[in-house]
This record gives C-alpha cells, sequence and structure tokens, in this order.
C-alpha cells in the first residue's frame, strides 16, 4: 500500500499534536524552554538531495560535525545487489548529498564502507552508490569483504556481546556519518540507523544464532559511535524487509540528528510497517538502546526541526 | 621459432584462461582451445548423439593432423609446452609405459563414447590443464595476491594508499584440489625423467592426430648422406626414431624438425609426400576389438552406476545444465565454469555424480549459493553442457528446492529468533508460519529457485538446517526455461510477492491482523 503525502501530513500532524498537546496545555507559552528537549533532529520532506541539504543546514550544517582535514566514513545500505527502485539500500542520491556535504565542510577524504552479502562488487554496483559517488573527490567506495580489514573491539560493559570485529574504518576515522535507508526487517521489525550498523561486524551469524539480537544491536550501536545518523525515508519498504521485494512506501523524507535513537524513533513512525505500524518502544532494539541511555525514543523529548523543500 | 610459436600458444592460453570473465568482449572465445580440440569435440557428439557446432572449430586441428601429423603437439599444445619447459634436456629413456598405450586409451574412450559415455575430458590434455589451472594454479595466485597485499598493507595505511588498503581479493577454493594435485605432480614427474611421456605414452589426442598422421603428407625424409651416427634417433624428443634412422613413425612425430636441424650431415628433411612410413607401429586387430570392447563394458557399467549415485546423492548442477544422461554425454570435465563462477559455489564432483562424474561441476551450496545476476557459467561452456541462457531465463531455471529440517533450525527446534535464510533469499521463496507464539520460518517450493544462498547463510554450525536438492530442477535440452515454468506453475518474480506471513491453517487469514516480526513488543 502507498502512503500518499496528505495522508502522511495529516498523520505527522496528528502525531506532533499528540505529542505536543500535554505540554502545551500545562504551560503554553514556554513549553520547550521549561523541559528542554532531549535531542533534536530535523525531518525533512522533498526531493532528497535539497531535504539533505536543508535537513543538514537546520542541524547547524555539516560544519558542526566535520572538521576541517577529517576522515569521515559513511555507512549506507547496500547489502544487496538490488537497483534504487527495491528500497533495499539507501537511495545513491543521499549517499552522495552526504558526501558531498563532507568533501564541502573540509574533510580530508570519505569512505563509503558497507559489508555487503553476496557478491559484494555487484552491490558497490547496482545499488548505483559507487556510480553516484565516483566524481565526488577524495570519496571511496569499498564493499568490504576481506576478514583482514576487520578488527576486535571489546564491547565495555556488554552484558550480550563482548566483543565483535568492526571494520577497520570504522575505528579509524575521525567522524562516523550511518546514512541507512528504512526498510521492515522479519526478524527486528524495522531495519534504520541502528540495526543498519550490524553492517559494519563480520560474524552476523552470532547475532542470529548465539545472542539475543535486540539488546545485542544496542550494544553494538553503543560502541560504534556514531556522530551524525542521516535516515533515507525517501521510501520505505514496507513489508518482506530486509530484502524484499517488498510493498514500498514513500514517506519522501530525509531525518538527521546526532541521536541516533531518536532518529530511528522518528523514523518508526514514518511509515505503516507491515499494514500496521507501531511505536518506536514497541521495537525492542529501540526500545533496548533507550534503555541503555544510548538516546531517547520518547518523541515527547524530542525536538523535530520539520521543513519541505 | 618453434619455441617461439609454443611460447606464444601457450600464453594465449592462458590469457584466455584468465580473462574469460570478459568473455563478451573478448573476439576470441575464451575456451577457444577446448573448442579447438578435437577429440573432445569427437567424444561429446558420439556420446550425446547431438550434432555439435564446436566440432566445426576442431576442424583445422583436425585437417592439420592430415597434413602435418601430429603438429599441434609439437607447436600448439599449451600442456605439451608445458612438459617441455620442465624436462631434462638429458638424452631420452625408454619409456615405462610403451607408446601403444595412449592408442589403447584413445579407441577405449572412443568405445565408450559410442555408448553414450563421455569421459575423454578426463584424459584430454587441454581439458587436464585447464582443469589444472582452476583447481590448482588459480587460487595459488590469489593466495599470492592475498598475500602480497597483506605485506604491502601497513605501508599503504601508513601512507593513506586508500584504494591499496582497502584492496582485496577473491580467494578461491576448490575441492579435488589434493587429488588435482597430485595428478599433475605425477605426470610432471614422470615428464621429468621421461621427458614428453604424457605425449608418448599417454594422451589420447596425440594418438588422434597420430592416427590422422598415417595418411599425412608432410614426410620426414632422410637422404644418402646419412651416415647412421644416430644422433637424431637420441635426440628426439617424441621417440618417433628407432633403431634405423632413415625410418620413423609419423605417429609419434611431433614436428619439432629438430631431427634435421641437429644432423650433422644435412641429410634429414621435411618435405609433401604420401605413403605408409616404415617405422609404423600398429595396434593388431586383436588389441582393437578387446579394447572397443572393454570401452563398451566400462561404458555399460559407469551407466549404471550414474543412475544409481545421482538417484542417491545430493547433486545440483549449474544452472541450464542439460538433463543429466545428456549432460554427462556433453560435459568434457574442463573446469571453465567453476573458474568464472563468481560465488565459487561451482566445484567439482567427486563421485556424487558416479565414478564417470569426477571432475564435473555441481553447486556446492553450503560453500555459496548462486548469483541471481550473473549466467557466466553458459557463456564459457566450449560444449554447451550448459547452455548459454540471458538472466531472466537463468532465473527460471529451477536448480532444485531448499528444505528445511525442523530438527536442526534454531526457529523450529530452539525458538530463538533467526531469519537469516528469510533476509537472504533472493527469490522471496521463505515466508513465516505463526506456530507456538512464535513466526517459524517455511520454504514455499514453487518460489524456490534452489539457489542456496540459505544453506550457505544458515548459522547453524556443521550441516545447514536448510538444504537444497535437486528435488524439482528444471533441466532442458531446447526450450525455454520461462514457459516451463510457466507450465510448472512457479514464480521467479521480482516484484512484491506475497509476504504475508503465513498464518494458522485454521485461522482464515482475514480473521486476523497480520503477525508482526519477533522484534516487536505487542503493544
Amino acid at each position: 500500500m502507498k502512503i500518499t503525502r496528505r495522508d502522511f501530513i495529516q498523520k505527522t500532524a496528528a502525531l506532533t499534536a499528540t505529542a505536543a498537546l500535554p505540554a502545551s496545555l500545562f504551560n503554553p507559552l514556554a513549553s520547550w524552554a521549561a523541559a528542554p528537549p532531549k535531542a533534536t533532529i530535523a525531518a525533512v520532506t522533498g526531493s532528497r538531495t535539497a531535504a539533505v541539504h536543508k535537513a543538514m543546514a537546520l542541524l547547524g550544517g555539516m560544519e558542526k560535525f566535520v572538521k576541517k582535514g577529517s576522515r569521515v566514513c559513511l555507512k549506507p545500505n547496500m547489502s544487496f545487489p538490488h537497483g534504487p527502485e527495491r528500497a533495499t539500500n539507501t537511495h545513491p542520491e543521499v549517499v552522495a548529498a552526504v558526501a558531498r556535504l563532507c568533501i564541502d565542510a573540509g574533510a580530508a577524504e570519505v569512505i563509503i564502507i558497507d559489508y555487503p552479502f553476496n557478491p559484494p562488487e555487484k552491490c558497490l554496483g547496482l545499488s548505483g552508490i559507487a556510480d553516484a559517488c565516483k566524481e565526488i573527490k577524495n570519496t571511496h567506495s569499498f564493499a568490504i569483504y576481506d576478514e583482514k580489514l576487520f578488527e576486535p573491539v571489546a564491547i565495555k560493559n556488554g552484558k550480550t556481546l563482548k566483543e565483535v570485529k568492526i571494520i577497520k574504518d570504522v575505528l579509524r576515522s575521525d567522524v562516523i556519518i550511518s546514512v541507512p535507508t528504512a526498510k521492515s526487517h522479519s526478524t527486528t521489525g524495522v531495519s534504520l540507523g541502528m540495526k543498519g550498523l550490524m553492517g559494519l561486524i563480520w560474524d552476523r551469524k552470532y547475532f542470529h544464532a548465539s545472542v539475543d539480537i535486540n539488546p545485542a544491536i544496542a550494544e553494538l550501536a553503543a560502541t560504534v559511535k556514531v556522530n551524525l545518523v542521516v535516515l533515507d525515508a525517501s521510501r520505505a519498504l514496507l513489508t518482506a524487509g530486509p530484502s524484499g521485494p517488498g510493498l514500498i512506501a514513500y514517506p519522501n523524507t530525509i531525518v538527521a540528528g546526532t541521536d541516533q535513537v531518536a532518529v530511528d524513533a522518528y523514523g518508526v513512525t514514518l511509515a505503516k510497517w507491515y499494514g500496521q505500524g507501531f511505536t518506536p518502544m514497541q521495537v525492542k532494539h529501540i526500545a533496548a538502546a533507550h534503555g541503555l541511555g544510548l538516546g531517547t525514543a520518547d518523541l515527547d523529548e524530542v525536538q523535530v526541526l520539520k521543513a519541505a523543500v | 621459432m618453434r619455441r617461439g610459436i609454443q611460447l606464444f600458444s601457450l600464453i594465449l592460453f592462458a590469457l584466455l584462461f584468465v580473462l574469460s570473465p570478459l568473455v563478451e568482449k573478448l573476439a576470441l572465445p575464451p575456451d577457444l582451445f577446448l573448442k579447438a580440440d578435437p577429440l573432445l569435440g569427437i567424444s561429446a557428439v558420439l556420446a550425446s548423439r547431438r550434432l555439435l557446432g564446436l566440432l566445426l572449430w576442431s576442424l583445422p586441428v583436425l585437417l592439420s593432423a592430415f597434413v602435418a601429423g601430429r603438429f599441434f603437439c609439437g607447436w600448439l599444445c599449451p600442456l605439451g609446452t608445458c612438459f617441455e619447459l620442465c624436462s631434462t634436456k638429458k638424452a631420452q629413456k625408454k619409456n615405462p609405459v610403451p607408446k601403444k598405450a595412449k592408442f589403447y586409451l584413445l579407441l577405449f574412450l572412443l568405445a565408450a563414447a559410442a555408448c553414450t559415455v563421455n569421459i575423454a575430458g578426463i584424459f584430454d590434455p587441454i581439458a587436464l590443464i585447464t582443469r589444472a589451472f582452476t583447481i590448482i594454479l588459480y587460487p595459488l595466485t590469489m593466495l599470492g595476491a592475498a598475500t602480497g597485499l597483506e605485506i604491502f598493507r601497513p605501508a599503504a595505511d601508513y601512507l593513506s594508499l586508500i584504494t591499496l588498503s582497502h584492496a582485496q581479493v577473491h580467494e578461491p577454493v576448490f575441492s579435488l584440489l589434493p587429488l588435482t594435485v597430485i595428478v599433475m605432480l605425477a605426470l610432471f614427474v614422470l615428464n621429468y625423467t621421461y621427458p614428453r611421456f604424457w605425449c608418448r605414452s599417454l594422451c589420447p589426442l596425440g594418438a588422434l592426430l597420430g592416427v590422422g598422421a598415417r595418411l599425412g603428407f608432410f614426410r620426414r625424409r632422410v637422404t644418402d648422406g646419412c651416415t647412421s651416427c644416430m644422433k637424431c634417433a637420441r635426440d628426439c624428443p617424441a621417440g618417433a626414431l628407432g633403431q634405423e634412422p632413415r625410418e620413423y613413425d609419423p605417429q609419434e612425430c611431433i614436428c619439432c624438425l629438430k631431427c634435421g636441424k641437429i644432423c650433422p650431415a644435412h641429410a634429414v628433411d621435411f618435405s609433401p609426400g604420401t605413403g605408409a612410413a616404415a617405422g609404423q607401429t600398429d595396434m593388431g586387430r586383436r588389441g582393437l576389438l578387446t579394447t572397443a570392447a572393454a570401452g563398451a563394458l566400462t561404458a555399460f557399467a559407469i551407466t549404471k552406476d550414474t543412475a544409481e549415485k545421482v538417484n542417491e546423492n545430493r547433486l545440483i548442477r549449474p544452472p541450464g545444465a542439460l538433463p543429466e544422461s545428456l549432460f554427462q554425454g556433453t560435459c568434457i570435465r574442463c573446469g571453465q565454469c567453476m573458474k568464472i563462477c563468481p560465488t565459487n559455489t561451482l566445484q567439482p564432483c567427486l563421485f556424487e555424480a558416479g565414478i564417470a562424474g569426477i571432475w564435473s561441476p555441481r553447486l556446492k551450496t553450503r560453500l555459496a549459493g548462486c548469483d541471481q545476476t550473473c549466467s557466466l557459467c553458459g557463456t564459457v561452456c566450449p560444449t554447451g553442457a550448459i547452455r548459454e541462457l540471458t538472466l531472466d531465463e537463468k532465473k527460471h531455471a529451477k536448480l532444485g528446492t531448499a528444505s528445511l529440517d525442523r530438527n536442526r533450525c534454531l526457529v523450529w527446534a530452539q525458538d530463538r529468533l533467526c531469519l537469516i535464510c528469510d533476509e537472504q533469499c533472493p527469490y522471496n521463496a521463505i515466508v513465516f508460519k505463526w506456530k507456538d507464539g512464535m513466526r517459524r520460518p517455511i520454504v514455499i517450493d514453487t518460489k524456490c529457485n534452489g539457489c542456496g544462498f540459505c544453506e550457505q547463510v544458515c548459522p547453524v554450525q556443521g550441516r545447514s538446517a536448510i538444504e537444497v536438492s535437486q528435488h524439482g530442477e528444471i533441466r532442458l535440452a531446447e526450450g525455454s526455461y520461462i514457459e516451463k515454468a510457466r507450465e510448472l506453475q512457479l514464480e521467479f518474480k521480482n516484484e512484491p510477492g506475497d509476504d504475508a506471513f503465513i498464518q494458522e491453517s485454521e485461522q482464515p487469514e482475514s480473521a486476523s491482523p497480520q503477525k508482526l516480526p519477533e522484534g516487536i513488543r505487542a503493544n
């Protein structure tokens, strides 16, 4: 099923209104001042590249996150040998827009990286990401599949995980920007920013076979210090995720923020997953991340800067 | 000059081997040498009872035998060149295996082929060297490349050479590596002691070309200047000269022209002419009949063995592989398909397809799946044992069906959250059934292509909990797989299917909402 724009606007408006209602009733004049938001995120509707630009502008510009000469690591979803029409990978326009902003902000280099499923080169090629970014200077796209390019990292205070092997670039970068796409997921319900981080680790089977995947994702997200999330919800794969083919909706939105839990939580509200939709706290791995204090999944506490371009 | 042409031919062979993935951009077919091999062509045509276009490719080599005997052996054969480069310069020794053996082997192979069993590829020199390149040399080269990268990586990291520091190579692995190494080592060791041992004693292609040489009109002649110094007889790399240096066996002569070059009296000369050469060995009628009978008897045994083994073993053939008996009759075990396979799932059989199926390709789905976006194996098959298919046709060439073992599946047996098989299935053939409070995977057989990615990624250690067998495979000698699939009501679509989670059968679907994934807490 398709979510029309009108439908979407009505629902988000209703949602925001409901979220804002109790606070504003209590103290209509100083609601934000009285309870400062725990997180601020930007949600911009419109064409992808412009929406990415606007979202970053609302957050204070890419320069706030990417200092001159820094090394940036971008983590999109490019795990499937599918074109953008399947909505299983991050849209190449979004990845390219983020990469360009980083370079313009003075990044020394941008490395776009993922550990895709078989066959890696095809994922890189068919996703359109390598092509979209090849003209951007000092920007490189890699589909990693060699275990030697991973490095073991201890999980501090990990209850579910003790150690994971993570792609080295992530550990050696100054800035990590997650650029996930919004999709359903037959185990975790949704796959947004935090779930997408599983693309950085070597032994994914372990997550499924040996531990409870939901707290494991939260602990992984606590370990990978993501500085910024730019969620591509221009499309949302509503069913049959993560691989599809499934129903695709078009929320037409780019969500960005530093709080990965908040961005994911907001992402959950953007579509009617599996024909039903659910609240962020219903998603176990998001709730687990909230519980770890990694960020907030309570959208009442999140300031959403909205715009349309 | 001969050495130059030999090296050129060997290098061309190696280049075509390396560049085979660029099959569409090459001016020459990557399987040129295999196509040009008349033994492979004749055997495949005899065994499959189908006239194959590739026979045309082998005409030049066949004709060359009638003109100049085993010219191919001495000038073009890449395996012969390798042997020549790796032998001692010492004077020839008597071979431990008589030179007649190769004729018996040739006749044996042809008799078997006439009885529909094509095992020529196991002994053919071009198939042999292609296989050795695939199974031994290719992985070895990639291992070397990977090791090289590891040595340079710290430096590349330090110097911020991003592309170099991220360079990765696929390191393919092939089963039957030990056996293939043993066979090649044995041949090279024998060759070291007995120069061109293979060519002189065993090579069935050499024998075939040698038979042509009996009628050849380019002949070695010795003038009266010969002093019987025997230098030529001692140095002949092919052992074509006996006690009498004026006589020679054209079936053995590889036309290297060495005898003419080294003759102190300049008494040796190659020139046109016909007639039986003195010094020619013959097989004898009894030998001929016995060998042909042995070939036929072996063919009978092999046919029965194959039928039995194929039925009891898990044997998944490449997409587009002909129906099994025809496939075995046509496949020449060259290994080109395995070399080009990007996921490395194509592996040589041991005895899964019967004793004669050795080195023929099969999918090892626990190792890797068959990539939905690839149909390369059919493009390099020299005999068409694997048909060349468009991607759409290939997608419909069902390889088999996955079946899930509920006693091993983590979800069914241990109530764990796992969906890797569903996540990876490119055909959307795995859906969920709501049972005992959990969504559990099941396979929709009409959507399963048998590609095997589910089996590869199943996190159960050891044997996968989901395994592909050839059940339901579509093997067509001709015609469209798409139409066949439609006829069988299979769907291999890439459009949103009904990924609705399957409900308990007693619950009508409309009565309850779709069950949500496990990662979602009830409201």
